[in-house]
């Protein structure tokens, strides 16, 4: 949302997804590098913090974890209001899941912020014989969206770190400055703009 | 005198000064002497060794021809020359010279930049002498007088030698002009000398009243150049043949109604108000009543008037029959047709600009000094002295205007359904409002407001909020917002809370209502109805009580109900106290409560003791209220939450204890005593604008730092769930954990593997209808039956109760308020802000909608003030309730924001006159595209008519009323729809070689190479004016 010094950024960040799909774990993970086989239900949300370090600018990711019963499906634009970026966490033994993620990635693109980075995460990579949702068909559908498609396991730590340093790359360049988001820039705009539509 | 002689040797141009281009030719005259200024005369003798006057003055002109050719175009733009105005690339740099006592001014025009050498025959923007005469860069010489002309024949004839003999002095090529005889003769005397042996004379004189017939006519316009040419009298039969070269140009005119065009004797593309227009024309539509500002404002059309300009490329006539042919000839087959729009160009200085974009830059105005004050009606009053001076100039538009603009907004509402009403981000990220919802369109009210000045803004925003609060009070439904959708949160506040408003009017009226319809005959409920307050028949008879506590309730409530007092205490929302089941809540952390129950307090059913609710307070079911499912997100799971039918309530549950049920799921058994299971009815989960969210959030956040505050965070939030597993529990007597989880996350709940155990516990199995086994074989996921599991703690915690007799999770009496005191105590700026964004994206969403055609050019401008506005606007758009904006912000947006509105004027003036193209040229697209892109070009207009669009063009000139005689003689010939031209310009042309064909061996010492022409003529003619120009190259 909000940028503090020069190269140190922040970035509110949403995870999405289906009940008991992971992201509670995949958060988990990245900031706090833990694992835990009985994650408990999130209730709510979860509120979570971890900087990350892209070339010379430091990105602060403000976690916002949700819930994943559809009954707090209501509630999610609360979380997404205003969000740089957003996962959209599925469970690759769980068709439904994956069913499920794509209903968020429509609500995104019509809802969201029209810069939001998407990343769609098929997690639960370790239960390779579990499987249900093939990489390809995630991947297929993850650039017909223009999303980026990564398969991680909270549980083994794969492409975890991976995940939110591609987003992190993938934050636009010039966020709205600012602290209270109040700032301008001197704007060449209207000049050159005159010159190619100049009136009598 | 020996003035005189050197004059007559240098002469130059010796053709005739008197004579009309109608007269026979005559010899050259030069008689005339200059008189003044000749002081040596009076000496009595010629001293030879003295330079004389003229001699000087010859001199002085040399020195300025020579720097002037020195310089060369570049160096003469550096001097300070100037454009010609109506000219592409055509510049004029001017000394002034005395002679004697006469001041005369010597004007170079020029070229700049390499001349692209075109097949146009008819170049558009040439200056006069160019076209009459064929020239490029010239010389005129005119004295400093009014009329700017020479009437004295010897004395043009001295001059024009004097600027002769100095451009050759310099070796100069440049044809030298002097205007002669009346100003409005137009008439020039010119010479060119190209080399030492040839010569070029010019002529040029206009007759402007009545033209004789015969030169009305091209045959006779031929016959006219022949005698140039042949030496003949015009006016004889015996006009010998000739092959001349010829092109003509046609100039038709459309203007629009009340304007006129000036007779210039070519195109002009000067369409003039006329002078006797009174300026009504009853029975004709504004031209604009059918675009989308036309609500708003009326602009004058910008196209005044079309020309279409018909040219018939360079061919050869031989003699005047075959040249009269080209009058009967249709103009539909004229090589090329070019087609001119007249544009309004000079608007009078007191004529009041037009327009969205001079009124946003009122309300931008405002917005920038709107920082001045706390509160909005400190604009609005005069009161304080300081504000006396800032508004005292302002001024406020009458009471009826007040009355008018409120009448639409709240008593002509439409449905609040269509277009208007959703808001379109794409292609920004500016929040504002919907145009057509109520703050939508009070915004655009505004600009149009008296002067949009910030008091007049002032005093109509507190009559929008008593409106607004009359319908708060009165329980009437918002006009032009939707009670049925959440606040959206990619608007602005204002809208939100509008939309927040809206909603909880609807729900303070169908309480009303309900109480109403509620008689204390009603015996068994109908669970279905949101307001039932629950089964006992006992419930019926507290009514009365109730509503007689309700004042009291209601009283006690307004202390946490304060719109500000967000961080009420908790004890303040357990009616009864603290001694709910969530004794455990009493951590530092307590006082957050409330943010996290934006509605009302806990969901805290135990303690709560049926008469003290109060209506406000009396929760709000899923199924009474369907929120608007998310946009793109099919809501067959919301579903599950939101519709039930009521007609599976039966008498029965009643009879099993069973409350506040929506029906059974589906074919779900409860676990242990294999009952149906029973979906409860919930709560309407809360509604929040963004201010609320933003507090929530920033709770969260702070709670979410460590172990313990988390525990407490979780806490804070398990109010919906707790709300749902009580209603469960009522709706499910003898429910387990388990069987909530197999409703309300259903993916907790694991089947076990069939061939994990065949070993069946026959004791406990039960058949179901369909055959199945029961209990299943299943069991919680294992971060369900983890030990210290939150949802176990909660679900022992909490006690069976429905719905209906929870304390809402959404108390909309006190949002209402909230959203009252909003309003009432918005900050100036942020009102402003909110207003502006809104009223920019609307007027941008107005240009964009506006029917243009194909323009690619236009499009992209609209989209490049998209981005402007998107990047100028979202800082104020985004600015939040707690933000106050430094002195520099201010600045700094004020100078964005005088920018943005610059661009927005230039924009909306291209979308005026491409609506106005567009709607005369529909069915010309091709034309309609070319000319706008050569508007959008240089200012001007002017397309190439295809062939295939010549029918449609035509339609432009509709057919002349009244019958025409196109036999008559008086007219010109040449029509198009009945309209003769015009202007018809024409040039002739007669190379060397054709004259000596012709004329034979009686001119054969003056004639020179081949490819030369001898003669040129340019005519410009209507019934009435006749413009001539002769250059005729003689031989030494």
């Amino acid at each position: 949302m909000a940028t503090v010094g020069t190269n140190q950024r922040q970035a509110k960040l949403v995870l999405l997804g289906d009940m008991g799909a992971g992201k509670s774990s995949l958060v988990l993970r990245f900031t706090k590098g833990q694992f835990f086989d009985y994650q408990e239900s999130t209730i709510g949300a979860a509120f979570l913090t971890q900087t990350l370090a892209v070339n010379d600018t430091t990105i602060k990711f403000e976690i916002w974890d949700t819930a994943g019963q559809e009954r707090y499906h209501s509630l999610a634009p609360m979380y997404y209001r205003g969000a740089a970026a957003a996962i959209i966490v599925y469970d690759i033994t769980n068709p439904d899941s994956f069913t499920r993620a794509k209903k968020w990635v429509q609500e995104l693109q019509s809802q969201g912020s029209s810069n939001l980075v998407m990343a769609l995460a098929g997690n639960k990579a370790d239960l390779e014989a579990k499987r249900s949702t093939k990489p390809e068909e995630a991947q297929a559908y993850a650039e017909e969206n223009g999303l980026f498609f990564m398969e991680t396991s909270a549980k083994t730590a794969q492409n975890v770190n991976e995940l939110f340093y591609e987003i992190a790359k993938r934050l636009p360049k010039l966020q709205p400055a600012g602290q209270q988001g109040i700032s301008l820039s001197e704007r060449p705009a209207p000049a050159a703009a005159k010159s190619s539509m100049c009136c009598a | 005198m020996e003035t005189k002689e050197r004059a007559e040797k240098t002469e130059r141009a010796p053709n005739a000064s008197g004579d009309r281009f109608m007269g026979s030719p005559s010899a050259s005259s030069v008689s005339g002497a200059v008189s003044d200024g000749e002081p040596d005369d009076l000496q009595g003798f010629d001293d030879y060794t003295m330079a004389s006057s003229w001699e000087r003055f010859i001199a002085s002109v040399e020195t300025i021809c020579r720097e002037w050719q020195a310089a060369g175009p570049e160096g003469l733009l550096e001097k300070g020359a100037l454009s010609v105005d109506g000219s592409r690339s055509l510049h004029r740099i001017h000394r002034e010279v005395s002679f004697g006592n006469k001041l005369y001014v010597i004007v170079l025009f020029f070229q700049v930049g390499a001349r692209q050498e075109t097949e146009d025959e008819w170049p558009a923007g040439l200056h006069h002498l160019q076209l009459w005469f064929g020239v490029t860069d010239f010389l005129v010489a005119a004295p400093v007088t009014l009329s700017g002309v020479i009437l004295d024949a010897p004395e043009a004839t001295t001059l024009l030698s004097t600027v002769a003999v100095a451009l050759s002095s310099c070796g100069s090529h440049w044809p030298a002009f002097v205007p002669v005889h009346d100003r409005t003769r137009k008439a020039y005397k010119g010479v060119q000398g190209i080399s030492s042996s040839y010569s070029i004379t010019y002529e040029a004189d206009r007759i402007g009243s009545w033209v004789p017939v015969r030169l009305m006519h091209l045959e006779g316009l031929y016959e006219l150049f022949v005698s140039k040419v042949a030496f003949t009298a015009p006016n004889t039969a015996a006009v010998p043949s000739l092959r001349v070269e010829f092109t003509m140009r046609l100039t038709y005119r459309a203007p629009m109604i009340g304007y006129d065009y000036q007779n210039k004797g070519g195109p002009s593309s000067v369409a003039e108000p006329r002078s006797d227009y009174d300026g009504e024309s009853p029975n004709e539509p504004m031209w604009d009543e059918d675009l989308p500002w036309a609500a708003w404002h009326s602009v004058d059309d910008p196209v005044k008037g079309f020309e279409l300009i018909a040219t018939w490329k360079k061919r050869f006539v031989n003699d005047s029959m075959e040249m009269s042919e080209y009058e009967n000839t249709s103009t539909f087959l004229a090589d090329s047709w070019d087609l001119v729009p007249a544009f309004s160009i000079d608007k009078e200085p007191d004529q009041p600009e037009e327009g969205f974009g001079v009124r946003l830059e009122g309300l931008a105005k405002a917005f920038s000094i709107s920082g001045n004050a706390q509160f909005v009606e400190d604009f609005a009053n005069v009161v304080k002295p300081e504000m006396d001076l800032l508004l005292e100039t302002f001024t406020v538009p009458p009471p009826s205007v007040l009355e008018r603009v409120l009448k639409d907004l709240f008593y002509e509402a439409v449905n609040p359904t269509g277009d208007g009403f959703t808001y379109d981000p794409r292609g920004h990220s500016i929040k504002g409002a919907p145009r057509d919802s109520l703050f939508g369109r009070f915004a655009v009210h505004s600009l149009f407001y008296g002067t949009c000045n910030i008091r007049a803004i002032s005093e109509l925003w507190l009559e929008f909020v008593r409106e607004i609060r009359f319908c708060w009070d009165e329980c009437q439904q918002l006009p032009r917002v939707s009670p049925e959708d959440s606040p959206d949160l990619r608007t602005c506040l204002l809208h939100q809370k509008l939309q927040m408003l809206a909603v909880c009017i609807k729900l303070k009226s169908e309480q009303k209502s309900e109480k109403v319809k509620k008689t204390p005959l009603h015996g068994s409920p109908p669970v279905g109805k949101p307001s039932e307050e629950g089964s006992e028949a006992s419930r019926t008879d507290q009514n009365d009580l109730q509503q007689k506590h309700g004042e009291e309730v209601r009283t006690s409530n307004s202390a946490d109900a304060h719109p500000l007092d967000t961080g009420a205490k908790v004890h303040d929302l357990y009616p009864d106290g603290a001694d709910g089941p969530y004794t455990n809540l009493k951590s530092p952390q307590d006082e957050m409560e409330s943010l996290f129950h934006p509605g009302s307090g806990s969901p805290d059913p135990a303690s709560h003791t049926k008469d003290s609710v109060s209506a406000a307070e009396e929760p709000i079911f899923e199924n009474g209220y369907k929120s608007a499912p998310e946009e793109g997100v099919s809501s067959e799971d919301d579903e599950k939450w939101q519709s039930w039918s009521e007609e599976d309530e039966e008498e029965a549950d009643v009879k099993e204890g069973r409350r506040g049920s929506a029906g059974p799921l589906e074919n779900m058994m409860l676990l242990h005593s294999y009952e149906p299971l029973h979906a409860p009815i919930t709560q309407m989960l809360p509604l929040m604008t963004e201010d609320m969210l933003m507090e929530r959030e920033q709770a969260i956040a702070s709670l979410s730092r460590s172990q313990s505050e988390k525990q407490a965070r979780l806490r804070l939030q398990t109010d919906i769930l707790a709300s749902d597993m009580a209603a469960f529990k009522a709706a499910n007597p003898r429910a387990t954990l388990e069987d909530f989880v197999r409703w309300h996350s259903p993916r907790d709940w694991l089947e076990d593997d069939d061939e994990n155990g065949d070993g069946q516990t026959s004791s406990s199995v039960h058949t179901g209808d369909s055959g199945e086994i029961w209990p299943p074989r299943g069991r919680l996921s294992e971060r369900m039956s983890h030990p210290g599991n939150m949802w176990a703690e909660i679900w022992d915690q909490v006690a069976p109760h429905p719905a209906s007799d929870q304390k809402p999770l959404f108390d909309y009496q006190r949002e209402g308020e909230k959203v009252m005191h909003y309003l009432d105590t918005v900050r100036p700026q942020h009102l402003l802000g909110q207003m502006l964004c809104t009223a920019f994206v609307s007027c941008m969403e107005i240009l964009k909608h506006t029917k243009i055609g194909d323009l690619a050019r236009l499009r992209s401008g609209i989209s490049s003030l998209y981005s402007s506005a998107n990047m100028v606007l979202e800082p104020i758009s985004t600015m939040t309730k707690a933000d106050m904006p430094s002195k520099e912000d201010v600045e700094m947006w004020n100078k964005a924001l005088q920018n943005l509105c610059r661009l927005f004027k230039v924009v909306e003036n291209d979308v005026f006159v491409a609506a106005s193209l567009y709607q005369k040229l529909k069915l010309a697209p091709r034309s309609f595209v070319g000319l706008f892109s050569s508007y959008l070009d240089d200012g001007k207009s002017l397309a190439r008519v295809s062939v295939d669009e010549r029918e449609q063009i035509a339609e432009l000139f509709p057919p002349a009323e009244g019958g025409v005689d196109l036999e008559s003689r008086s007219r010109m010939g040449n029509y198009l729809n009945g309209h003769e031209p015009d202007v018809r310009e024409v040039k002739l042309k007669c190379y060397e070689e054709d004259l000596r064909k012709t004329l034979g061996s009686r001119n054969e010492r003056r004639m020179g190479g081949k490819g030369m022409a001898s003669h040129r003529m340019y005519i410009s003619g209507t019934a009435n004016d006749l413009q001539v120009a002769l250059s005729v190259v003689s031989r030494d």
